[in-house]
């Protein structure tokens, strides 16, 4: 996958294609709560959702291959691909009451939100979808980080610093503080980690945040930048 | 509105496009990008705009509040711009 975006008429960064192969490539490798043919079956069907709802995905291809998934699976994988701007506290506590673990629920929406950024990227310069690899063998890690709790969302989170104790420092490194968006999915550290490095090779590394002479082509400024993100912020009703 | 950022109709446009289906419009607003401010900068934009694809609905899809230190500074333009109105409005505001 190192390969992605080889035959792409843009001369796309190394990090960032890196970064793509391998989200592509962690979609089809065991998870903490998943197996690696339902972590792909969460991405095919993510992208069936957006393709059956007019969210066009350029050489879409239907890669969904029928695998059982726990009650509720389905309908958090259709509303955070299609409508997330509807997601409220009661749609999760509805979905974890009839039986989807918290686990599971975020590690949903790591598989679908990383997705949708590698989809966006090609669309957007008008390269096909990335294909799904063959699933891998193996057992999901179901590891839970033992200091996760509940504090700025709805899902349980590991807290920076001392309170996060060592699933902090391993996630986040030395730090007392980590931005919100950073630790949503903490719960669940692999998805969490995911998001966090597309993040800071999509936007702005961790570094730079407070840097707003920050640019990685001399052509698109930062405030370009936060121009972009905050008009597809405000386009996905994302008050955060 | 203006924002006082160089090329900022263009790229809105390109936003606009990267949110929407229309292939024809992602198509001609992706050209407008490339020829005024370049390939690095198309690029660039693509991978804002995918990232907060993907930012956005961690947000919506979990509940995060913004940070305590950013409910102030915000508080001048989240009314005029209507952004109290979204549904994730109140995992933050709800809390306060």
């Amino acid at each position: 996958m190192s390969q992605i975006y080889s035959d792409s008429s843009f001369a796309i960064r190394s990090d960032l294609a890196a970064v793509h192969g391998a989200t592509m490539e962690s979609f089809c490798a065991p998870g903490t709560w998943f197996n690696a043919k339902e972590r792909r079956e969460i991405v095919a069907l993510s992208r069936r959702a957006r393709a059956e709802r007019g969210f066009e995905i350029l050489g879409y291809v239907d890669e969904v291959q029928n695998i059982d998934l726990p009650s509720g699976a389905l309908k958090l994988i259709d509303m955070v691909s299609c409508e997330s701007e509807k997601i409220d506290k009661n749609f999760y506590l509805e979905l974890v009451s009839n039986g989807l673990l918290a686990e599971q629920y975020v590690e949903i929406v790591g598989l679908v939100t990383r997705a949708i950024s590698v989809d966006t990227f090609c669309r957007s310069l008008g390269l096909s979808m990335c294909l799904l690899a063959d699933a891998r063998d193996g057992v999901p890690s179901r590891e839970l980080p033992d200091t996760a709790t509940i504090d700025h969302a709805w899902v349980p989170i590991i807290p920076a610093g001392s309170k996060g104790g060592a699933p902090a420092t391993a996630l986040y490194g030395e730090t007392d503080f980590v931005a919100n968006i950073f630790s949503a999915l903490s719960l669940v550290p692999g998805e969490a980690s995911g998001v966090m490095q597309l993040g800071q090779t999509q936007y702005v590394g961790m570094n730079d945040f407070q840097n707003f002479k920050f640019f990685r082509d001399e052509n698109f400024s930062r405030a370009q930048l936060e121009l972009v993100a905050a008009r597809i912020s405000a386009l996905n009703n994302c008050f955060y | 509105m203006d924002t006082e950022v160089e090329h900022a109709d263009i790229l809105l446009a390109y936003a606009d496009a990267i949110y929407a289906s229309d292939s024809g419009e992602l198509e001609r607003t992706r050209e407008q990008v490339h020829s005024r401010m370049g390939s690095g900068a198309t690029i660039e934009a693509a991978a804002t705009a995918a990232n907060f694809s993907m930012l956005d609905r961690v947000a919506n899809a979990v509940g995060i509040q913004i940070e305590s230190m950013a409910i102030e500074q915000t508080e001048d333009f989240r009314g005029e711009l209507g952004i109290n109105q979204y549904v994730s409005a109140a995992n933050t505001l709800g809390n306060l």
